[in-house]
């Protein structure tokens, strides 16, 4: 009962309101989608094996493959509605990607091996969280 | 009261990636990294760059996740009462 109450002020002040409809619209969220946990799933996993490339010529196309698929999740999370939190999460990853994209394939940079790991490893800490999270979304009725 | 019961659905769905994530740890080591000369100056400020991302990543997961919680306990609870929205 206790946390039944807590829930139910927590509710309405996360929604940073007072009133029904706001309440409404932070219980309308979007739910549990197998596409966007595969495609985040994907990303995390791409990071992994890219990381095993640094330092090798084939990690120009695991960049390509990682920022593809994160442009993908960040374009299918946009797609739903009511996916705010998603939606930050994804495009924010984006454009760490879009760094490692750059220097390796539009700047061609020379670049360290420690950039390469650290990014790799950024990326894929990111998209685990990212893919916990979204895996813990509630599911539809 | 709001402000107690935010914190005690925090702490009751218990999760807090940005503690885990240890973003700060990552900021000091990537230091280290840089002056020992294994980061040139623009990569380390791109990673430095990518570490506030990163933070803002884990604080929209922490809401997600209390959101998700909330909205599955009142799901629960709609389905226990036998309503149909």
């Amino acid at each position: 009962m206790k946390h039944l109450l807590i829930l139910l002020v927590a509710v309405m002040s996360l929604s940073g309101c007072s009133t029904l409809t706001d309440a409404w619209d932070y219980y309308d969220m979007a739910r549990f989608d197998n596409n966007e946990y595969m495609l985040a799933n994907k990303v995390r996993t791409q990071a992994n094996l890219g990381a095993r490339k640094c330092g090798t010529p084939e990690v120009n196309q695991e960049v390509s493959r990682l920022w593809e698929t994160t442009l993908e999740l960040k374009n299918y999370a946009q797609s739903m509605e009511k996916n705010d939190e998603t939606v930050t999460m994804t495009t924010e990853l984006l454009e760490i990607v879009r760094g490692l994209d750059n220097r390796y394939n539009i700047d061609k940079k020379e670049t360290s091996m420690t950039y390469c790991t650290r990014k790799f490893g950024n990326i894929e800490k990111n998209a685990t969280i990212i893919t916990n999270v979204i895996g813990k979304k509630p599911r539809e009725w | 009261m709001i402000d107690n019961a935010m914190k005690e659905l925090e702490d009751w769905v218990g999760n807090n990636h940005t503690e885990l994530a240890d973003w700060a740890k990552d900021a000091r080591s990537l230091t280290e990294e840089f002056k020992a000369g294994d980061l040139s100056e623009d990569e380390y400020k791109e990673l430095m760059e990518d570490l506030k991302r990163s933070k803002k990543i884990s604080d929209a997961a922490d809401a997600l996740a209390v959101r998700s919680k909330a909205v599955e306990l009142i799901d629960n609870i709609i389905t226990s009462a036998g309503v149909i929205l």
